[in-house]
């Protein structure tokens, strides 16, 4: 058999995806270059280390490995990931995968793993030099352990937001400066990451109570930012044809109730209620941007959803929300601000103490607000989208509109109050949800009343799209019911024809 | 009657205001080789792209073993091959790897892959290229890498576009070869080209479209006929051409008689029965008869005579 035939392996079971991309990691001359470097750096660090003659230095070795291994762990194996996604979207070659039997989760996946394989390899190098730091007392195991954990699952984040720009193919025209971007995003974080683990999170893990806590929460929080970004890139990896809406529809429900799960589980008895209202304020923020690119999609399903619509029309019509389309986008919107609302009075359920309840009371008030945004965005990014034929670049030109419409909502009527000299909240601010917000502490009752009115009747213009957006479900779930029909002959030939 | 591999029903995808597929419906056979023909912009990489499901009619649908393109592209996926005039191999990975990351995913498992990229690898002629970077491989070789992934799930159907576009003569040659013998594995092809001369020895039928609508469709020798409303004849003689000529102009039923060295070709307006009984007199006339051939239209004519070259 020749050297570049296949051979039978270990890889036969794992991810495709996985297996081709850390053969062009070890083919490429990057790995190479980063290997000697890393070498290098360990020869380096065993130097440094064993000329330190204190025997309790031990944390401040493992800081010095943590500063060189950093780096690599957020900033180039996240860089490789964004290039790899990249030239796949971008190479033509993900239509080739769309035609086999791989799924985008699973080239996504495949792309994560092969990070994450990649982070192992590095972290392996950097081993013996950690174990010289623990050997030189002042450190324990748990604490290497505890920052090399979260090290690895910062760089793993890291990694799913390089895949996740990677394959943003709607900024293609301006794609130097989206890499750009990226790199200095990337970059930061690798700063950010760097300083907080080698002078923070020594000091934290340090016989802290609140250790555990701080470490799921952390855990959670790159799980959840992960799952997003792996959602973005799912979705530039499916066919403009088919379902790339229902996995960003079922992720924010299933993050905020995880969220309240985990804030029952790890808060204090006494502590739920301030908890759950500090929950779901800033989760209705997030439901303003959710519901306005639920709310800018195509008005229909296309074929090949609608062939995927259950043909029970109860189970149908529960998913009909959770399905792609501006109506059903509305109706979302609504469920979603309906789950997190409802937050609020189990928090009161559970108590909110007297001492900080005018504080926390401000949350809700926020929160109610912010749900109104959320609604009343939604219905005009639904009614600017509307005006535009199918097709998944309208859909971001309608996103384009809403974020315009915003920003001059905010700018111009400041500009008019400042030349005509009027100062404080006016009806002119109503799409300008910084200052209304603002407005809550002085006089909450105008502001409010003003914005529900006008979020109602936005609502009720959109009640045609919404119910029209039910009854496609419906009726895509009958169509799956009946009988298939009868072939419709081909048509008669032409004169020269056969 | 054969039940259709393929059936394409009326067809239609509009980009704004440009029709690119207009009511396009034609039928495939399983195990023939279908040449797929137009002016440029005629729609034909547009109808490919839905059939290998990459794109969505606005109206009809294609049924490929009766599943829809619309409706159950992941079935037909495993069931076509489609290999498009484009082909971007990945950096730093070798012919074999590139070959082998297909199989996987296509989910081939085990010695399955291992044989299935080894014996594709032999039929293409890549054997003792796997081993090199398949971003470094010559046009003609990617092409046919290309084609070998096409081939690792097996498909029943390959939709190839215009495979052997850039490629030098040799490769040309060496590529039709290689189409020629998948038909003769049993595969359906569906193959378009600009080189009509190349799709005339490869394919058994013809789908000719223009401004996304089907203008001519059927077996190329049958089309031909369709198209004129004679038989074209041509005679060899061995003795004198001239005479032959005049007995020509005696004889009922033909016209447009023209010679040149010692050949005469002629338009007969007759059936095969009449045609039987002048070739019976021509033999008869002592003119030294060796050769009767009927004149058929190849693709070129066929083309040309469908066509109006009209672009959108």
């Amino acid at each position: 058999m020749k050297s570049g035939a296949p051979q039978l392996g270990m890889s036969d079971r794992l991810n495709a995806v996985l297996v081709r991309d850390v053969q062009q990691m070890l083919n490429g001359r990057a790995f190479l270059a980063v290997l000697l470097l890393s070498l290098l750096s360990v020869a380096v660090l065993a130097a440094l280390v064993a000329s330190m003659s204190d025997q309790s230095n031990g944390r401040d070795a493992f800081q010095m490995v943590m500063v060189a291994l950093a780096p690599v762990l957020t900033l180039i194996v996240p860089m490789q990931a964004f290039f790899s996604a990249r030239q796949e979207i971008g190479g033509g070659a993900s239509e080739l995968l769309l035609l086999s039997s791989l799924t985008p989760t699973r080239i996504v996946w495949g792309k994560l793993l092969s990070s994450a394989v990649q982070i192992v390899l590095w972290t392996s190098l950097f081993a013996p030099v950690m174990a010289f730091t623990f050997l030189l007392r002042g450190i324990s195991v748990v604490e290497i352990g505890a920052a090399l954990l979260l090290a690895m699952l910062f760089g793993l984040t890291m990694s799913a937001a390089g895949i996740a720009l990677g394959t943003l193919t709607v900024f293609r025209r301006v794609a130097q400066l989206v890499n750009a971007a990226s790199l200095l995003a990337l970059s930061a974080g690798t700063f950010f990451f760097t300083g907080f683990l080698a002078f923070g999170l020594s000091e934290l893990t340090r016989g802290s109570s609140v250790v555990g806590t701080v470490v799921a929460w952390t855990i959670f929080s790159s799980g959840a930012a992960m799952m997003l970004l792996m959602i973005v890139a799912c979705s530039q990896f499916t066919h403009p044809y088919e379902n790339r809406s229902t996995g960003f529809r079922i992720y924010l429900p299933a993050v905020s109730l995880l969220c309240a799960g985990l804030t029952l589980a790890l808060v204090d008895k006494g502590d739920r209620g301030e908890s759950l209202v500090a929950l779901a304020t800033p989760l209705l923020a997030v439901t303003v941007v959710f519901g306005v690119f639920a709310a800018t999609e195509g008005a229909e399903l296309s074929p090949r959803v609608r062939a995927l619509v259950p043909a029970q029309r109860t189970r149908a019509l529960l998913l009909a929300p959770l399905l792609p389309g501006h109506g059903r986008g509305l109706f979302y919107t609504l469920l979603m601000v309906a789950l997190l609302l409802a937050l609020y009075p189990l928090a009161r359920g559970f108590g909110i103490s007297s001492g900080v309840s005018r504080l926390y009371q401000g949350y809700i008030d926020a929160g109610n607000v912010l749900a109104l945004y959320a609604l009343f965005y939604a219905s005009i990014a639904a009614s600017i989208r509307r005006r535009f034929p199918e097709g998944s670049s309208r859909n971001w030109l309608a996103r384009l509109l809403v974020a315009i419409v915003f920003v001059l909502g905010c700018a111009l009527p400041v500009l008019i109050q400042a030349l005509a000299q009027i100062s404080g909240w006016t009806p002119l601010q109503i799409l300008n949800p910084f200052w209304t917000l603002a407005e809550l502490d002085d006089d909450a009752s105008s502001a409010f009343a003003i914005l529900a009115v006008l979020t109602g009747i936005a609502l009720l213009f959109q009640l045609g799209p919404m119910v029209r957006g039910m009854l496609e479900v419906a009726a895509a779930s009958r169509h799956r019911r009946l009988p298939p029909p009868a072939e419709p002959p081909l048509p008669a030939p032409a004169a020269h024809e056969t | 009657m054969t039940e259709p591999l393929l059936q394409v029903r009326a067809l239609c995808r509009r980009f704004g205001d440009l029709r690119a597929v207009n009511a396009l419906s034609f039928e495939m056979e399983p195990g023939r080789v279908y040449g797929f023909i137009g002016p440029n912009g005629a729609g034909k990489t547009t109808t490919m792209r839905i059939l290998a499901t990459l794109d969505l009619p606005d109206a009809g649908d294609a049924l490929l073993e009766g599943l829809s393109v619309l409706e159950q592209p992941r079935e037909v996926r495993r069931r076509v091959g489609f290999m498009s005039d484009q082909f971007t191999p990945y950096p730093n990975l070798t012919a074999g790897q590139f070959l082998d990351f297909f199989a996987r995913a296509y989910g081939l498992r085990g010695r399955e892959r291992v044989e299935r990229v080894t014996s594709l690898a032999a039929f293409c002629g890549l054997e003792t290229f796997l081993d090199r970077p398949a971003s470094r491989l010559s046009k003609g070789m990617g092409q046919r890498l290309h084609l070998a992934k096409t081939l690792l799930h097996d498909p029943a159907l390959m939709i190839l576009d215009e495979p052997t576009s850039g490629l030098d003569p040799r490769a040309r040659i060496e590529f039709r070869e290689l189409v020629r013998e998948l038909a003769a594995r049993g595969k359906s092809v569906l193959i378009s080209s600009h080189i009509l001369a190349e799709l005339a020895e490869i394919c058994d039928a013809v789908i000719v479209i223009e401004r996304g609508q089907r203008v001519a469709f059927g077996d190329i020798r049958e089309v031909g006929k369709g198209l004129h409303e004679h038989l074209r004849i041509s005679l060899r003689v061995l003795r004198d051409g001239a005479a032959a000529e005049r007995f020509l102009l005696t004889q009922p039923q033909v016209q447009a008689v023209s010679r040149h060295d010692g050949r005469l070709s002629f338009d007969f307006m007759g059936d095969e029965e009449a045609l039987s009984g002048l070739v019976g007199r021509a033999a008869g006339a002592g003119l030294g008869l060796v050769e009767v051939r009927l004149l058929e239209s190849g693709l070129e004519e066929i083309f040309l005579r469908t066509t109006r070259g009209e672009l959108q």
